[in-house]
């Protein structure tokens, strides 16, 4: 359990918890943002330190641990993500309401991918409804899905291997799903790159079968994490749990069933690594 | 790699969004377009997207980017980034 499920979880895991997707929390998060003005918006805020951060790691790297601590602080507060498996994004489909597809932020910014290809994320909760009606608030709009509808998408888009994250737009209210890849997404460069924690861990680990591995590498391909290799002598898949975010697509991908997601809990020494 | 290495010319660069050539093509992913200015109700428009080299760091120097760009607005400079002075005053652009 991690300390947002401790705090938000309501005695289960924080991101099944359907008061972190009600509206009166979006309410308060508007209030909040009316009241500073755009220029003060808590994402653009935690954006600014991000940069500073990743910029003192190259020129002043001993500002780093202070400017990483700071970025990670706001970043907590109001904007972060965390991984998430198949499974249990399809079950945020069943509490969350309404869901909706749009565009992805860092799509853009990062390869210019035009709107019209660019819809690989999804936003939760009462937002899309203003979406929808004032389409210049958010670049592409929103398309509408049913929870069904939604739950397909996500399993085409994990086949495809983009790895599944929820983010808090205040936090503890989870706002919207996103489905990133290395090194596009900001949320995972950041972190794997500059170890900065603005993506966190799931709450699992792969741990391989080595019985039914038959080091096809189908794994190793599709982890975002660099956690997989092939073990060359060996002929089989190792996953290096300490690496591990638990995104389960190496799980999904695998043809023969060899690897199985095991409660970070379980493992002593992993319990707290998000 | 130092941080005046790789610079953008803004006045040259009019629509990063719209082009995104560099964007497309860096190996390293070094470029990010970012809204110049933030509106309270309204997308920032394309026109207004502002690219900035962001993970600098990252850049391997390798070029990719300045072949690419219609309007000569990516500069890399690589004095100074061999030590013993390999090309000092050498630029690409």
């Amino acid at each position: 359990m991690c300390n947002w499920c401790v705090k938000h979880g309501d005695g289960g895991k924080w991101y099944l918890n359907t008061q972190n997707y009600a509206q009166k929390m979006y309410r308060l998060r508007q209030k909040e943002v009316k009241r500073k003005g755009a220029e003060a918006n808590p994402q653009i805020m935690a954006e600014e330190l991000l940069k500073e951060a990743i910029e003192a790691r190259a020129v002043n790297p001993e500002n780093f641990p202070m400017l990483k601590e700071r970025a990670e602080q706001l970043s907590h507060a109001v904007h972060f993500g965390q991984v998430v498996t198949l499974q249990e994004v399809q079950a945020i489909m069943e509490i969350a309401y309404p869901i909706a597809r749009m565009t992805c932020a860092c799509r853009r910014q990062v390869r210019a991918l035009k709107d019209s290809d660019n819809f690989f994320c999804m936003g939760l909760g009462v937002g899309m409804f203003k979406w929808e009606r004032w389409p210049e608030t958010y670049r592409g709009g929103v398309e509408f899905l049913g929870p069904k509808e939604a739950k397909e998408w996500l399993a085409e888009v994990n086949k495809k291997g983009a790895v599944h994250t929820f983010w808090t737009f205040g936090t503890p209210y989870i706002g919207g799903i996103c489905n990133c890849e290395y090194p596009v997404c900001l949320g995972i460069r950041n972190r794997l790159d500059y170890d900065i924690k603005v993506l966190v861990k799931g709450h699992y680990v792969a741990v391989v079968d080595y019985s039914k591995c038959t080091g096809c590498g189908t794994c190793v391909e599709r982890c975002q994490f660099g956690a997989v290799r092939l073990e060359v002598s060996l002929d089989r898949a190792n996953v290096n749990m300490l690496k591990c975010f638990g995104c389960g697509l190496c799980e999904t991908g695998c043809p023969n069933g060899a690897i199985s997601m095991v409660e970070r809990e379980k493992m002593p020494f992993l319990a707290n690594e998000w | 790699m130092r941080k005046d290495s790789l610079s953008v010319d803004a006045d040259l660069c009019k629509s990063p969004l719209e082009c995104g050539l560099c964007l497309q093509v860096c190996p390293q992913a070094v470029f990010k377009a970012r809204p110049g200015k933030v509106y309270k109700f309204k997308e920032t428009p394309e026109e207004e997207y502002v690219l900035q080299p962001y993970y600098w760091m990252a850049c391997t120097g390798c070029g990719e980017c300045v072949r690419v760009c219609p309007s000569g607005a990516i500069t890399l400079r690589f004095a100074g980034c061999h030590e013993g002075g390999v090309s000092v005053g050498q630029n690409i652009s």
